[in-house]
């Protein structure tokens, strides 16, 4: 590798989706000029609002979706070159989709798609070797290869299909994981397992994840950087123990603030409110948390916050100019 | 305390056939529980442990591959106790949306994906109400979906092009349109962001204040158990293993499975490594002989291996299904438990 030390580089990266009917019409920066790295052995997360870009950006990554603007490199290549080599792609860059009842054919039964995955990459030779194959990446997540055999996706549990899809995309050794939400549908003990099996490949394999999760308190234990967005924006990125801890933007510390805790002795406080119309913000001149921040001035209605670099975290926000 | 909903010995089990070979999971295995009525009700549990199974079958959703082998399900409606389960289709279509509602899990998925949202509305208020009511009901699922933070004008996209959380509050604002009695809720929140999530849950909690109903609330996030549950089951490979109020059961959890689920949490600030359980869940298909949870388990001795605990109380109100504790042999962390279960005592006063 020559130029950067980063896996995967996103730059000012931009994708407007056009929604309403014929007669209401409205374009929506679902992604707006964002730019972040992930480097070799590196887990990043990617948080935020529901809605706010995380499974666009995914999907522009893995080729799913056109952005509209800006580019991606994967290791020093512009993703446009990586498109004449899509086998090689896939091979190196692997995905967990958000929703597991969507990501395997519901027409296949599970274990044929795994089968497929290990012939296409010649993983192994034949059937012999193949199945102890498969089946030591599904123990790695509490399954295994009896489990799933002949059974289609609807003969399986949530969890079950969220943590068979894990196991699928770590059959060709990737260098990167796009994992969108993988461990919303298990248990806390399993999801433990499950990060601390990506924290033990990025050890051994030196394997990235783009892990984009709701649950931070997993984000905290298992990753170096986290980026939070809002409204297709990001609005404060740096390392976990600083985000987390000390979040700087509004919007990061309404979310800090709002994380279930596991004490039924200490609720919630108050109410949230959330934001009145979604889309309203999206096309909102300024900062786009304005409406709902309980510090917005005069100026963050009408101007576009700059990033600024306050102690090694970026922050959105005009507090911080 | 009146109840609404009681199941007997409840054993649904899927049957599968492939090439002449026979398979069975006993998914839900000999469930019996009274869940009372203006309660939040939440069950939580392993990954593949029944969870989904049990709601669809409280829902009376029964359909091949699933198969009722034994039990009952009586529900409370009108001071009468309506067995759902010798329910004929008609009676049970009645009985659904108004009286229980029920939110999938993956309820992202279940939109017709070539139909605008409204009319997946529309063609579910046409089957309960007609006219004018169903009107009033459109402009009262506007106020819903606001009040989730959705715009009205969602109602004018198709599924695809909503985010996956949005589809999940799309769900919601339906399921609690009828105003129903009961609301079974299976993972209604795993695509939503804090912020939203707990919208969710006010707006789930203000129609339960509302209408003095009863949510069961299936969900893995032991958070979301502690903020807005009151009561709880604790499920394992089909089994109801634990049962009580939730205070009690994040003081002092009983059965060891509860004990290592709670103590595995991680919490933002602590980076010290924490474990998931050893060994992996119990494959339904072939469920270990005696308590299934007995070969993970420290405290497992002779009759754990050979006959399954039956789930008994062991403080008023709080119930496990474990040997070793039900003996008192069980001294998990001796000391702590000890301070616990007085600290517990005063939740049961509270309780009056
Ligand atoms: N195909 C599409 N057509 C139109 N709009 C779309 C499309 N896909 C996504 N959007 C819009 O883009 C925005 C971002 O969606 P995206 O799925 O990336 O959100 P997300 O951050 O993954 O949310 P969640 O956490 O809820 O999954 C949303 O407002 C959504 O409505
Ligand atoms: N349609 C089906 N046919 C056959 N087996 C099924 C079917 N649906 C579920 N199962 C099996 O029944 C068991 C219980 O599944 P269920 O979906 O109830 O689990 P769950 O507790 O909801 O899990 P999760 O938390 O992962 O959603 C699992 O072992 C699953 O593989
Ligand atoms: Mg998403
Ligand atoms: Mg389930």
């Amino acid at each position: 590798m020559t130029a950067t030390e980063e896996l995967l580089q996103i730059e000012r990266v931009t994708k407007v989706f056009t929604v309403g009917s014929f007669f209401f019409k409205t374009r929506i920066n679902a992604v707006e000029n964002v730019s972040f790295g992930i480097k070799p052995a590196e887990i990043f997360t990617l948080a935020g609002e529901s809605g706010c870009g995380k499974s666009t950006i995914a999907k522009i990554i893995l080729g799913f979706e056109e952005k509209t603007a800006g580019e991606i490199v994967f290791e020093n290549e512009s993703i446009a070159h990586w498109r004449e080599k899509r086998q090689l792609f896939i091979q190196k860059v692997q995905a967990v989709f958000q929703n597991p009842f969507e990501s395997f054919n519901p027409l296949c039964a599970v274990d044929d798609i795994f089968f497929e995955t290990v012939y296409n990459f010649h993983l192994v030779q034949n059937e012999k070797e193949a199945i102890p194959f498969i089946d030591e990446r599904l123990k790695a997540v509490g399954l295994s290869f009896s489990e799933i055999h002949s059974r289609y996706p609807s003969e399986l549990s949530g969890g079950q299909l969220q943590r068979a899809s894990i196991a699928r995309a770590l059959l060709t050794n990737p260098s990167l994981l796009v994992a969108d939400e993988p461990v919303s549908m298990v248990d806390a003990s399993l999801r433990m397992s499950i990060v601390n099996l990506f924290a033990r490949l990025r050890e051994e394999m030196n394997l990235s994840v783009l892990y984009i999760t709701h649950d931070l308190a997993t984000a905290y234990y298992v990753s170096d950087r986290i980026a939070v967005m809002f409204r297709g924006n990001i609005v404060e990125m740096g390392p976990v123990e600083e985000v987390l801890l000390n979040p700087r933007h509004p919007y990061t510390q309404l979310l800090r603030d709002s994380i279930p805790e596991a004490n039924p002795h200490r609720k919630w406080k108050g109410s949230v409110r959330v934001a009145n119309v979604e889309e309203e913000e999206y096309l909102q001149k300024g900062c786009k948390f304005a409406g709902r921040c309980s510090l917005a001035e005069e100026r963050c209605r009408v101007d576009f916050p700059q990033e600024t670099l306050v102690d090694g975290v970026l922050v959105r926000c005009h507090r911080y100019n | 305390m009146s109840r609404v909903l009681r199941l007997e010995n409840l054993k649904a089990f899927y049957v599968l056939e492939a090439w002449g070979e026979k398979k069975v999971i006993q998914a839900v295995n000999n469930v019996t529980l009274e869940i009372p009525s203006n309660e939040v009700y939440g069950i939580a549990g392993e990954s593949g442990c029944g969870k989904s199974t049990l709601l669809r079958t409280l829902f009376a959703d029964i359909e091949p591959p699933l198969y009722v082998f034994s039990g009952r399900i009586h529900y409370r409606v009108d001071d009468h106790d309506i067995d759902v389960l010798s329910l004929k289709s008609a009676e049970k279509r009645k009985l659904r949306w108004t009286y229980i509602s029920y939110i999938p899990q993956g309820s992202m998925s279940v939109f017709n994906p070539v139909k605008r949202i409204k009319s997946t509305f529309l063609d579910f208020l046409e089957d309960h109400v007609r006219g004018k009511v169903r009107e009033n009901l459109l402009s009262l699922s506007v106020e819903h979906l606001r009040r989730v933070g959705l715009p009205p004008n969602v109602l004018d996209v198709y599924p695809h092009q909503l985010s996956g959380g949005m589809r999940q509050r799309v769900a919601i604002a339906l399921a609690t349109l009828l105003r129903p009695t009961v609301i079974l809720a299976d993972e209604p929140t795993t695509a939503l962001d804090v912020v939203a999530q707990r919208a969710v849950l006010e707006l789930l909690r203000e129609v339960h204040h509302e209408l003095g109903n009863t949510i069961v609330l299936v969900t893995h996030d032991m958070g979301i158990h502690a903020q807005i549950t009151t009561r709880m089951a604790i499920m394992y490979a089909g089994r109801v293993v634990e049962e009580g109020p939730t205070k009690a059961i994040f003081a002092s959890p009983l059965h060891p499975y509860t004990q290592y689920l709670i103590q595995a949490l991680p919490h933002i600030g602590e980076k010290k490594p924490k474990e998931g359980i050893p060994g992996s869940p119990p494959s339904l298909l072939s469920p270990p002989l005696g308590c299934p949870f007995h070969p993970r388990c420290v405290f497992a001795f002779s009759l754990c291996r050979e006959k399954v605990p039956s789930l008994e109380e062991f403080v008023p109100q709080h119930k496990v299904a474990c040997f070793s504790r039900q003996r008192g042999e069980c001294v998990f962390e001796g000391e702590k438990m000890r301070r616990y279960e007085s600290k517990n005592m005063d939740d049961y006063r509270e309780r009056g």
